[in-house]
């Protein structure tokens, strides 16, 4: 169960880095393309867009990897201490349903696409490869929820001042991986973490 | 009947420890399910319209830009400069911080970046300049809450795409609050440590700091010079900031290794990552309620309870100030900026300037108790206890209401630099 979170963690952070190189690049050549030659590069903010679903879809993986998603906590105090794991579970399973019916609604909505045969405007890309990422997104935070459910041990720590910190609570499924840079040596990205929620 | 049993759903999900986007998702299946055409996939499809907009690119490619910033060496840089412009000024060290917050602000985009980007550097040479525990919390705590308010400000930006206001007018109808909320900050600064100084000018320090931050210093000239000058738009100005942030960061300061950035890259998309699902299922639950109409009923009903635009905003700020205190900005801006724009629209409320007063106020959230971020992370950075951190920010919230309502009810300060173009 660890070596899957662990492929499907990297894979989603590496997704999400070239989608990041992808928009800055494609952006920033139709700029220089528009100052030096008078046109625009057809099909640049598109190609953008495509990174943007990317990394929004893709994102929600690494922010699940890394207890990075918003929770209120008002009612955290009501459960008590003795079932407080099995709540735990209950809740992993509860999210892992939410994204797997979630998965299931995208899925369909791939198919339609696929069916009618839609296409981006200027590109002429298949829809349905991008609606795509919606799909594969949910699916694998499913995944993720299900083994959360499973084994509580694998699940991240959602702690927001050992984050704001910037204390290193890394992947906890691949202690090894260099994509992992959640050190304390990094403001930032602590404010960043911070911030998210 | 079913309105209880959606609060009842939302309860329950809430005791099951379930994040915002499960909860703004189960309400987007349940309206569509239950109020709608029986058609839940609707929500799904909302989540691609949402996420597959050009007008959002600039949000991933500013948080991107101002990670890469914070990561590397700009803010130390530029705290450097303020210090050695700011000596010789009584309570100078104070100015030199909000100032820095400011400067900072104008190339990150958020508030806790800013915190800690700057506090992390000031809050030392503060108490070691002997300013008191107190005020070097509190102003830095606010000063980092400028970072929403100058442009570019992501919280701006998610106010212009769910309301359709124009998020150039908005950034620009930013800087006139934000230069009253330093001015406030620095007075308050002034007169509180009127007697501590530094030194008198330093003509070899000032033009070492100059020449060590003349690459961060034109970031935010190039970022707004090239909006408001045509060259190019809010989400190309976001990609040239990220390239940009790197060519300095990693050419020219030598600051940040390709490893780094990787780290740095991998962080923004967990930030996107959470805020994102966020964006579209509150998307959703908008398209819904926009067919429905019922902002429009709405609007129609309080219309005629609510009486003029003075008792307007003071519900309004009440409500948000209320909300900031417990919902994080993004959130809070997605529910409510679509139910309270066309309300302030109708009583004649221009939408850019409610926008700025929207953000102004949930930005004091930042440093409200229970859920205020700037509290949590300066507890963090500066290793001292929640009572501490929030008595120390007590001042500066009483500063920003007062120049929350000085934004509030003289709108030109935020619409003047969009009326003189």
């Amino acid at each position: 169960m660890s070596a899957v979170l662990s492929f499907i963690g990297r894979t989603e952070r590496w997704i999400t880095i070239a989608a990041f190189a992808l928009m800055a690049l494609s952006l920033m050549a139709d700029v220089v393309s528009r100052r030096l030659f008078m046109t625009g590069l057809i099909g640049a903010t598109e190609v953008a867009v495509i990174g943007m679903v990317a990394v929004s879809m893709f994102g929600i993986g690494v922010a699940t990897d890394e207890g990075g998603h918003l929770r209120p906590r008002l009612f955290d105090a009501l459960i008590p201490k003795s079932i407080d794991e099995l709540v735990d579970r209950l809740a992993s399973a509860v999210t892992g349903l939410f994204f797997a019916l979630f998965a299931g609604l995208a899925g369909f909505m791939v198919l339609q696409s696929v069916v009618l045969g839609d296409r981006t405007e200027i590109l002429r890309a298949p829809i349905w490869t991008l609606q795509a990422m919606i799909f594969l997104a949910f699916a694998t935070n499913a995944v993720r929820f299900f083994i959360y459910a499973a084994r509580p041990d694998l699940k991240p720590g959602e702690d927001l001042e050992t984050s704001a910190a910037g204390a290193a609570d890394g992947d906890p499924h691949d202690p090894h991986d260099p994509g992992n840079h959640n050190t304390p040596s990094e403001p930032g990205a602590a404010a960043q973490s911070a911030e998210s929620r | 009947m079913e309105m209880w049993l959606l609060v009842g759903l939302i309860v329950l999900l809430m005791v099951l420890r379930q994040p915002v986007l499960v909860l703004l998702g189960c309400a987007a299946l349940f309206v569509y399910s239950v109020w709608g055409d029986g058609r839940p996939e609707y929500a799904v499809y909302d989540v691609w319209f949402a996420v597959n907009q050009e007008v959002l690119l600039a949000i991933p490619l500013f948080v991107l830009a101002g990670a890469i910033m914070s990561k590397g060496t700009i803010a130390e840089r530029i705290i450097n400069l303020m210090r050695e412009v700011t000596r010789p000024i009584p309570g100078g060290l104070a100015l030199a911080a909000v100032l820095s917050c400011a400067g900072f602000a104008a190339i990150s985009g958020s508030a806790a970046v800013t915190l800690l980007a700057v506090g992390g550097i000031m809050y030392k040479a503060l108490i070691e300049g002997g300013y008191t525990k107190s005020f070097a919390i509190g102003a830095l705590c606010s000063g980092g809450v400028l970072g929403i308010i100058i442009p570019p400000s992501i919280p701006l930006i998610l106010y212009g795409y769910i309301t359709q206001v124009s998020i150039a007018q908005l950034f620009l109808a930013g800087i006139g609050p934000a230069m009253v909320l330093v001015a406030i900050f620095a007075a308050y600064g002034f007169i509180l440590n009127f007697k501590r100084r530094e030194g008198g000018w330093r003509i070899s320090g000032f033009l070492y700091a100059l020449r060590r931050s003349i690459f961060a210093l034109p970031i935010p000239l190039i970022i707004l010079g090239g909006i408001y000058g045509g060259i190019f738009t809010v989400t190309e100005a976001a990609a040239v900031a990220v390239v940009v942030a790197v060519f300095v960061e990693v050419v020219l300061h030598r600051d940040l290794s390709m490893t780094d950035l990787k780290g740095v890259t991998v962080e923004s998309s967990k930030l996107l990552g959470s805020l994102y699902p966020v964006l579209a299922f509150a998307f959703a639950l908008n398209v819904f309620l926009t067919a429905e109409g019922v902002p429009q009923s709405l609007v129609a009903q309080l219309n005629g309870v609510i009486d003029g635009k003075v008792e307007f905003m003071l519900m309004a700020n009440a409500l948000l100030l209320v909300v900031g205190m417990v919902i994080d900005v993004g959130s809070a801006t997605l529910v409510l900026a679509p139910l309270l724009q066309p309300l302030a629209e109708a009583q004649g409320i221009d939408p850019v300037h409610f926008g700025i007063v929207m953000i102004v106020n949930l930005g004091i959230g930042y440093l409200t108790p229970p859920l205020g971020l700037n509290l949590i992370v300066a507890m963090a950075a500066f290793k001292e206890g929640f009572w501490t951190v929030t008595k120390a920010v007590l001042p500066f919230i009483g500063l920003m209401f007062a120049g929350l309502m000085v934004i509030a009810f003289v709108p030109e300060i935020a619409l003047m630099f969009i009326d003189s173009r």
